[in-house]
């Protein structure tokens, strides 16, 4: 079958050397959960450098663990898992290139130390250290030509660091590349995850038609979706067509994901909903109908001492208002949620954004899409505290 | 070795002859000499090691497909 028109025959020393690699690697994972837990909570934090060397962590499983680890702490524990990744990166860079393990699974063991390394800078908001991180990561991997599905991996992080750096076509290109290395290999999860950043990219680069594309065609080819994933893809959905003047679909999508929030008892995310359809009605010229419907839902909010979403839902009912003309009204709330975030030491650049928005609507040249550029801009601010505000609408 | 033990490395051993030999019998034509294409098929093999969890059949087949079509275009 190849080029000299012989089948590649097996060898029965590498299939017997393969063996003990396979079950080496098995009783290292087995073993690694006690072992590194045992040492991390005997060792003093500062210390843990020095474990990079220890004979019972220079392994397989203990990378494993710790990137385990790392996923679970991210959220809870930045600094913690910080702390976890670095000493993965030391350990793996500890072991020996042509020592008990082949190439390709250190070339693995160095790559994905690094990409978690990588993920803790991103969550912290250092995203030209993150892409450096990643990009060493992406080098050890890139050559070796069965780590496509590690090298995606990879990629996919690079991606959202891209994202982050308001980069979105490197990022749509990358994004498009792993969702196809994820499906080859039958990694439905992380297809599903790529196809998901590719949507809200898309939304971020106002491209809504592909965005709601991106989202139905999960909806349409991942079977195991749950409530809350299909939920939160049809809140997404109705979002978009909005933007598309579609009113109808967006309703039947709200309806949809407020009655699954509502049945999984999640009322924080069915108010996000609810957000969403007010904001359907305003955009749909029904002004009077779109403030009576988001003023509950802002109050419900600020009751749940959630300012920012309240935030979000008064610059809707700011719009709203300008719809009607009744710019003083618009100016007074604006003037209120100024007061609100600045009591709950919200972001300055959000209270900026809607000082700058006051100072606007007070001269009355204030439009729709300012308050949307706003209301956008300091919902961006979430993932991106950093990021600058332009009045470009 | 304890009688566990051979058949603990019996299963592996299996693992990696099945694997193998399918995978080579689905490479269809390439390009590439019949070593090296054994080369790549045990690069994959053992990189799945890493990720304990996947799809193992299907990952493979990808894993080794994505590898011959880089090495035949590299050519």
């Amino acid at each position: 079958v190849t080029r000299d028109g012989e089948t590649p025959r097996l060898d029965g020393d590498r299939a017997g050397r393969f063996a003990a690699m396979r079950r080496q690697m098995e009783f290292e994972r087995k073993a690694a959960p006690l072992i590194v837990e045992t040492l991390l909570v005997e060792t003093p934090r500062e210390e843990w450098g020095a474990l990079a060397a220890h004979p019972d962590l220079v392994n397989h499983g203990a990378l494993h663990h710790l990137n385990f680890l790392f996923e679970r702490m991210l959220p809870r524990d930045p600094e913690y898992a910080h702390d976890v990744a670095q000493l993965a990166v030391r350990i793996a860079e500890y072991i020996p290139v042509d020592g008990p393990y082949p190439r390709p699974i250190v070339s693995q063991m160095r790559a994905h130390a690094w990409k978690d390394l990588g993920k803790y800078q991103r969550f912290k908001g250092r995203y030209r250290e993150s892409e450096a991180t990643l990009r060493l990561a992406e080098a050890m991997v890139v050559g070796r030509k069965a780590l496509s599905h590690d090298l995606a991996i990879i990629r996919f992080n690079l991606a959202v660091t891209l994202q982050e750096l308001d980069r979105f076509g490197e990022s749509l290109v990358l994004l498009s590349e792993c969702k196809a290395i994820f499906r080859r290999h039958g990694d439905t999860t992380n297809a599903m995850l790529v196809a998901f950043a590719e949507g809200v990219l898309l939304q971020l680069m106002t491209r809504y038609r592909e965005a709601r594309e991106a989202y139905l065609l999960i909806v349409a080819t991942t079977p195991d979706l749950d409530d809350e994933q299909l939920a939160a893809l049809n809140n997404t959905i109705g979002l978009c067509s909005i933007e598309l003047g579609e009113w109808d679909v967006a309703a039947d999508a709200f309806d949809y994901a407020a009655t699954l929030f509502s049945e999984l008892d999640q009322p924080i995310n069915a108010l996000i909903v609810e957000t969403g359809r007010g904001r359907l009605y305003v955009r749909s010229g029904q002004f009077s109908a779109g403030i009576a419907h988001l003023r509950p839902i802002r109050r419900q909010f600020l009751a749940h001492g959630l300012h920012e979403e309240a935030g979000l839902a008064g610059l809707e009912i700011v719009e709203g208002l300008l719809g009607l003309q009744n710019h003083s009204a618009a100016e007074t709330l604006t003037r209120k949620l100024v007061r609100e975030f600045e009591l709950a030491q919200l972001n300055k650049r959000a209270v900026q954004a809607l000082a700058h928005l006051t100072t606007i609507l007070e001269a009355r040249t204030a439009s729709a899409p300012n308050v949307r550029h706003i209301r956008e801009y300091i919902d961006s601010l979430r993932t991106n505290p950093e990021r600058d505000f332009f009045l470009t609408a | 070795m304890l009688p566990l033990l051979v058949d603990v490395q019996n299963a592996h051993t299996r693992f990696y002859e099945e694997h193998f030999t399918r995978l080579a019998s689905l490479l269809g034509m390439t390009a590439i000499a019949a070593g090296e294409a054994a080369d790549l098929i045990e690069e994959a093999l053992y990189a799945s090691l890493h990720r304990p969890r996947v799809n193992t059949e299907q990952w493979l087949i990808a894993a080794v497909s994505a590898a011959v079509t880089d090495t035949e275009e590299s050519k």
